[in-house]
């Protein structure tokens, strides 16, 4: 695999096993993450943007399971690695922040004792730490013991203290003011906008290196959302974390996100950079998210024009393209089979029967180079 | 805190008061007496008797002796066990009681919760329906048919007492009987409860910062379900701790569970007043504990009077 890639995903399928019957609400999709890069995720609700990162973190619930594919992660295959060697990697190589901040932290603990015990559950000392801990022992042979210790990459947790101590660092960064009194209140006594800080500083305390979040602003209003889409970019400069941002929301998007993954109907429908996205989309339901946001260029109104049909029945997916029901430019190939991902530029790609040679000319579709 | 409590101290003694004065009216509005036999006693005597117990005087009067005495601490004389004073039966009886009680308590609070849990965890397996088939049964079965149960089969083993509290061996059969509704209960409760915590999106969150699921359960998740179980156990302890009529009965213990029915039959108002008051007095006690139990549980609930 590519070194420079964080996460890879490779033909992932995930299902919910109900009573009714498979649904699937990932259908094998692909796609990376290079490091340091903040890669966003649309798509409308059940387009499967959420349960593909929920089984990158293994958190699928039953009924849900993972059928196929691979998730590497830093070279390792996450599907393969066992049910402790997930939760080592949970909370501190990937960390996860959720929708509602409302909810998502335990109201009958203190942030202190929540983020504490993260800390502790995954934080060593630092190797110089240790060292000059060491040389600090006045008996020599428990001196040289514990010297040996470190250089055979032995190293004690954080004790409570040191813990305490990053954990009031991390709230700072994040901009919590007076962070040594706030860590000492419960949830209830924070707002919103302030949870989803605690949420994130929670998440960076262990220093991950992949940042998941899973429509972070959604419940925010709007000036605390520009507030903490700030404050993940200042992240993900500042200290090199890779971000999956997931969302619904494309002015989101264009505020944050370097590349581009659009999702439908649990399948990747485009993905590219950012401005290929926004600027020369390249597939029909990215076109029709385009003309469903409300715009007022230099006061010239324009009605919304929405996608008609609602999105397809994961039980019952169609056999072809997930959005050829309600699409204006179906053919009868996209009923019948689902257009592989077309590449139309060096980093665009998308997932339309119009890209293909054969296909007939419309204003609009680039026609790839060749189907990838 | 401090005022919280003085507060709630002078908003017992109100509601108890309340309580005393409904009992007291009531059991004066029920046809007959305490001297009321089927075969009437001679006008003379039950005059005299009267007089004797303050029964002639105006029925306000007598409220008020009645709660000057209750300042003094005394419930005055039993009506129907002239040897006795009401505390004097209620010292005896409470001890025996409560002896019970609090065993059916502890067993309720370290089987139930529990069982619930594990429960929750193995939702919808085998285990789950066993919790739930034995659950069910303990809350439909009565507590006598669970106690006659225990007096057959005392009658074939040598080693268990078919009744009284002599030997350590025969608490068990009053105490299973006893706790078998509220384990149940308490089970199914912890249960549901449990299951509709784990559904939390907080739960989720300490998964994905990868906590063990142990810690999850029996950290983030427990405390959490704890809430309603306490609702229910402040009221049940005082229920227990008071005695059951029928378990007494069945088993020969001399509790006070029993005055509850026989001083009622027998019209002996100061018996009725006298265990009424202990198990007001007890439950207000406990709905105040949980109170408590509460804002420490659930640091949102605040103490303010």
């Amino acid at each position: 695999m590519n070194n420079e890639n964080m996460l890879e995903i490779k033909n992932l399928e995930t299902s919910f096993f109900t009573h009714l019957g498979e649904v699937k609400a990932v259908r094998n999709i692909s796609y990376s993450l290079k490091k340091g890069g903040i890669l966003g995720i649309v798509g409308e609700s059940g387009s499967g943007k959420s349960v593909t990162l929920l089984s990158v973190m293994r958190l699928i619930e039953d009924p849900g399971k993972i059928k196929n594919g691979e998730i590497i992660f830093d070279g390792v295959d996450l599907t393969k690695i066992s049910k402790t060697e997930i939760q080592d990697i949970r909370g501190s190589d990937i960390s996860m922040i959720f929708q509602d901040p409302m909810t998502s932290i335990n109201p009958v603990f203190t942030i202190q004792n929540q983020m504490v015990e993260v800390i502790r559950r995954h934080m060593l000392i630092s190797k110089a730490t240790a060292i000059m801990e060491a040389q600090e022992m006045s008996n020599i042979s428990k001196k040289e013991k514990a010297l040996k210790n470190i250089e055979d990459g032995y190293l004690r947790k954080l004790n409570r203290k040191e813990a305490l101590e990053r954990a009031i660092y991390y709230l700072g960064l994040v901009g919590i003011p007076e962070p040594e009194v706030r860590i000492k209140q419960y949830p209830h006594q924070f707002s919103g906008g302030m949870r989803q800080r605690v949420l994130i500083a929670m998440a960076l305390s262990c220093e991950p290196k992949l940042l998941i979040a899973d429509e972070p602003t959604t419940a925010l209003d709007v000036t605390i959302q520009a507030q903490i889409l700030d404050l993940l970019k200042k992240i993900q400069k500042e200290l090199g974390t890779s971000i999956i941002f997931i969302t619904h929301d494309l002015g989101v998007i264009a505020e944050v996100c370097e590349n581009v993954i659009v999702m439908y109907g649990g399948m990747v429908m485009e993905k590219g950079t950012v401005n290929e996205i926004f600027y020369s989309p390249q597939h029909p339901y990215t076109k029709g998210l385009h003309q469903s946001i409300p715009k007022n260029i230099s006061g010239h109104k324009k009605r919304l024009v929405p996608i008609e049909g609602s999105p397809p029945d994961l039980m019952n997916p169609p056999k072809g393209c997930p959005f050829s029901p309600r699409c204006k430019h179906a053919m009868q190939i996209c009923i019948e089979e689902a257009a592989p991902l077309a590449k139309v530029s060096e980093t665009q790609y998308s997932a339309c029967w119009l890209q293909h040679q054969d296909s007939p000319d419309v204003e609009g579709f680039t026609k790839s180079g060749g189907v990838k | 805190m401090y005022s919280y409590i003085g507060k709630k101290i002078i908003s017992s003694l109100i509601t108890l008061l309340i309580v005393i004065t409904v009992v007291f009216f009531m059991l004066r509005a029920i046809p007959g007496g305490p001297f009321t036999r089927e075969k009437p006693l001679p006008e003379a005597t039950r005059e005299r008797l009267e007089e004797a117990y303050g029964l002639n005087e105006p029925l306000i009067m007598q409220y008020f002796i009645y709660l000057g005495n209750l300042t003094q601490g005394d419930l005055g004389p039993s009506f129907n066990q002239p040897a006795y004073t009401v505390n004097e039966l209620l010292i005896e009886g409470i001890p025996q009681t409560a002896k019970i009680g609090g065993l059916a308590v502890i067993f309720i609070i370290s089987l139930g919760i529990p069982l619930g849990v594990i429960s929750a965890l193995k939702s919808n397996t085998s285990i789950d329906y066993g919790v739930t088939i034995i659950a069910t049964l303990g809350i439909t079965v009565p507590s006598f048919v669970i106690g006659t149960l225990f007096i057959l089969a005392a009658r074939d083993i040598s080693w268990m007492p078919v009744g009284g509290l002599d030997t350590p061996v025969a608490f068990i059969g009053p105490v299973v009987a006893l706790s078998g509704y509220s384990l149940s209960f308490v089970a199914r409760l912890t249960r549901s409860s449990m299951l509709e915590v784990l559904r939390q999106d907080y739960i989720r969150t300490a998964r994905a910062n990868g906590i063990s699921e142990f810690k999850v359960i029996f950290k983030h998740a427990l405390k959490n379900s704890l809430i309603p179980v306490t609702t229910y156990i402040g009221p049940m302890i005082a229920a227990l701790m008071t005695g059951s009529f029928v378990i007494e009965k069945i088993f020969v213990i001399n509790g006070i569970g029993k005055y509850f029915t026989e001083s009622v039959q027998a019209q002996d108002y100061t018996l009725v007043i006298g265990v009424t008051i202990f198990y007001a007095a007890f439950y207000i006690f406990m709905v105040f504990l949980v109170d408590i139990l509460y804002s420490i549980i659930d640091p949102r609930i605040k103490m303010e009077g």
